[in-house]
């Protein structure tokens, strides 16, 4: 990286923080710390809700996932609106009305303590993790390839973060969300473009987007249904559907971003705004990945992207072994250049046959290029470096700093930390509020006035932001980045999820026994992931669905006599 | 805890469409017809 694109890099991170503390300096008390004064607009709302699901992991993950797998990936999104219209019915007014800080205080007021804690330590478990990786997964990536220190990296993003969340908490958080948000969509769009323009000047638009097509990247929708397939229409929209009414609904760092609301009208209208955006958003990042596959074709990828674990290889027994791979590689990527370039020109004459020959040749070649990927993947596997064999979180950033100009590559680094920061504060802010508002303030039955709670809440979010850091210190990269979130998230959200339905839905069921299911339903949900193929956006439904019927069947024979408790 | 519960400023009317069953409609028939149209474009170019 140049000098300019520090200063870039640094101008953009250390500026949106700044501002971020400076807006919120007179921030005085609990409300306003932990609810922003109840006072941002719908739009604030919005960009706020998306940012903070937004993470880096989303612009590092997201196009390396459609350069492997096409676009498939959208189809988790596809359950998302209607969850969001579903919150918007039934969990935002009871919300509201009640005037709670935390989704878990609902759970406190409908149920009972016990609820309201597990609820809560749910929730504090699966983001306190999650939030370790956001830090961790874009500090990993981008240390590696620029050699920068890790540890150092993680520190400096760790400590920026704590710094404005600690400050300004919530309105902190939403207000630097928005510039960030314009910081991360405009980088993409900018490196969208510069895609498009080191693609060979022959190749048009309509030419590029037609050779994904003809090498199996343009699939959006997989129609049948099976499942153990990670992606196809019905678990998007099924599975798709609770993982994202357990995410916005009932997970205090997306709760938190809408309870922040001026109106319930301002809730409501923030939080539908992703519900139109969100997909479009996601079938663009991923439509970026595969345009950088399609670049790819006719310009020269390494054969496996990251050069971290290339140089550690080579310093082993099987560094000859991959020079064999490497040069077959090379020499099968000149020759599918060659066939891309004509199968692209093919598409100019309108020769059914002759674009089927050439179709037909650049995919025997892309399917040879692959399967030597993965030779050189088996390699890194057997040689037991202590690397994982999979590099499609390497794959965007590769391009970014190979192939975009001075400034560019600075402002791209930014959209990558800006994203990462989003989350990570969403994620802080929402960690310290559930800890302060359903375990400190529960627990202790001493009253204190507000500026003992906003002390308190400050030293939880740091605390959670020093838990945060360390555990990112120590992470190892598993699997695809991306998907280890979601995997941790819906290990967890149908459980939640269910808890939350039963209270909203079913007033004949009591604290007790929805506790006992949620406990046995988690205990299942363990037992499927480590046993069974099922692909992981399917526990959302099933545990959800779990919680409710072992809820019925506790409440009409265990606990036939508890009080019936209704809360409305 | 204290002074949790201060005045709401509720105002429950979308910004738009008058009506929120109208605006939870046009969510609805948003998302069917871009998922309806990245079809057909991805199959028109695959």
């Amino acid at each position: 990286m140049s000098a300019i694109d520090y200063i870039v890099l640094l101008a953009t991170l250390l500026g949106i923080s700044a501002y971020g503390i400076w807006r919120t300096r007179q921030n005085a008390g609990l409300d306003s710390y932990l609810k922003g004064d109840d006072s941002i607009k719908w739009g604030t709302i919005g960009l706020s809700v998306m940012a903070t699901q937004a993470s880096a992991i989303t612009f590092l993950s997201t196009p390396g996932l459609a350069y492997d797998e096409g676009l498939l990936f959208v189809q988790n999104y596809f359950g998302m609106p209607f969850a969001i219209i579903f919150i918007c019915i039934f969990f935002i007014p009871i919300y509201r009305r009640l005037k709670v800080y935390t989704a878990y205080e609902y759970l406190g007021r409908r149920f009972d303590a016990k609820s309201q804690y597990l609820g809560a330590t749910l929730f504090l478990v699966q983001r306190g993790l999650a939030a370790g990786i956001t830090i961790y997964a874009p500090a990993i990536v981008i240390s590696s390839l620029l050699g920068w220190n890790l540890k150092l990296t993680i520190l400096l993003v760790g400590l920026l973060v704590i710094v404005y969340t600690v400050s300004g908490g919530t309105k902190a958080v939403s207000i630097t969300q928005r510039y960030q948000m314009a910081v991360i969509m405009g980088g993409m769009f900018i490196a969208f473009g510069m895609i498009f323009r080191e693609l060979p000047d022959s190749v048009s638009v309509s030419e590029a987007i037609s050779v994904a097509g003809a090498l199996g990247k343009i699939n959006p929708v997989d129609l049948e249904f099976d499942l153990s397939e990670k992606y196809n229409i019905w678990s998007g929209i099924l599975g798709g559907f609770f993982l994202s009414l357990s995410y916005f609904g009932t997970d205090q760092s997306q709760v938190q971003r809408y309870l922040a609301g001026s109106s319930t009208s301002g809730s409501r209208f923030g939080l539908l705004f992703n519900a139109v955006v969100k997909i479009p958003m996601q079938f663009f990042i991923l439509f970026v990945g595969v345009m950088v596959f399609v670049f790819y074709q006719f310009e020269k990828p390494p054969v496996f992207f990251n050069t971290d674990t290339v140089a550690r290889l080579n310093e082993t027994e099987f560094a000859d072994e991959f020079q064999v791979l490497e040069d077959r590689y090379d020499s099968l990527v000149e020759e599918r250049s060659e066939a891309v370039m004509a199968l692209a020109e093919s598409f100019e004459s309108d020769d059914d046959t002759l674009i089927e020959a050439a179709t037909a040749k650049a995919v025997e070649l892309d399917t040879q290029s692959a399967a030597v990927r993965e030779e050189v993947k088996s390699l890194i596997d057997k040689s037991e470096i202590g690397m994982k064999a999979k590099d499609s979180d390497y794959v965007f950033i590769t391009f970014i700093l190979n192939y975009l100009p001075q400034g560019l590559v600075g402002l791209m680094i930014a959209v990558i930390f800006s994203a990462a920061m989003s989350s990570t504060a969403s994620e802080l802010n929402a960690l310290g509020s559930t800890t302060m508002v359903d375990f400190y303030s529960r627990i202790r039955s001493k009253k204190h006035d507000e500026a003992h709670y906003v002390r308190v809440s400050r030293i939880l979010t740091a605390s959670w932001g020093v838990i945060a850091v360390v555990f990112a210190l120590y992470a190892s990269l598993v699997s695809n980045l991306i998907e280890a979130v979601n995997k941790i998230g819906s290990l967890f959200y149908g459980a939640i999820l269910g808890i939350f339905l039963v209270a909203f839905l079913f007033k004949r069921i009591s604290g007790n026994s929805v506790f006992y299911a949620a406990l046995l339903a988690q205990a299942i949900i363990f037992l499927l992931n480590w046993y069974s193929s099922i692909a992981y956006l399917w526990f959302n439904p099933i545990g959800c669905l779990l919680v409710i019927v072992f809820a019925f069947i506790l409440q009409f024979t265990v606990f036939a006599n508890d009080k019936k408790e209704v809360v409305s | 805890m204290t002074d949790q519960n201060t005045e709401s400023k509720d105002d429950t009317q979308p910004p738009v469409f008058g009506s929120w069953r109208r605006v939870y409609w046009f969510v609805a028939i948003f998302f069917v017809v871009e998922v309806v149209a990245f079809y057909l474009i991805t199959q028109y170019y695959s």
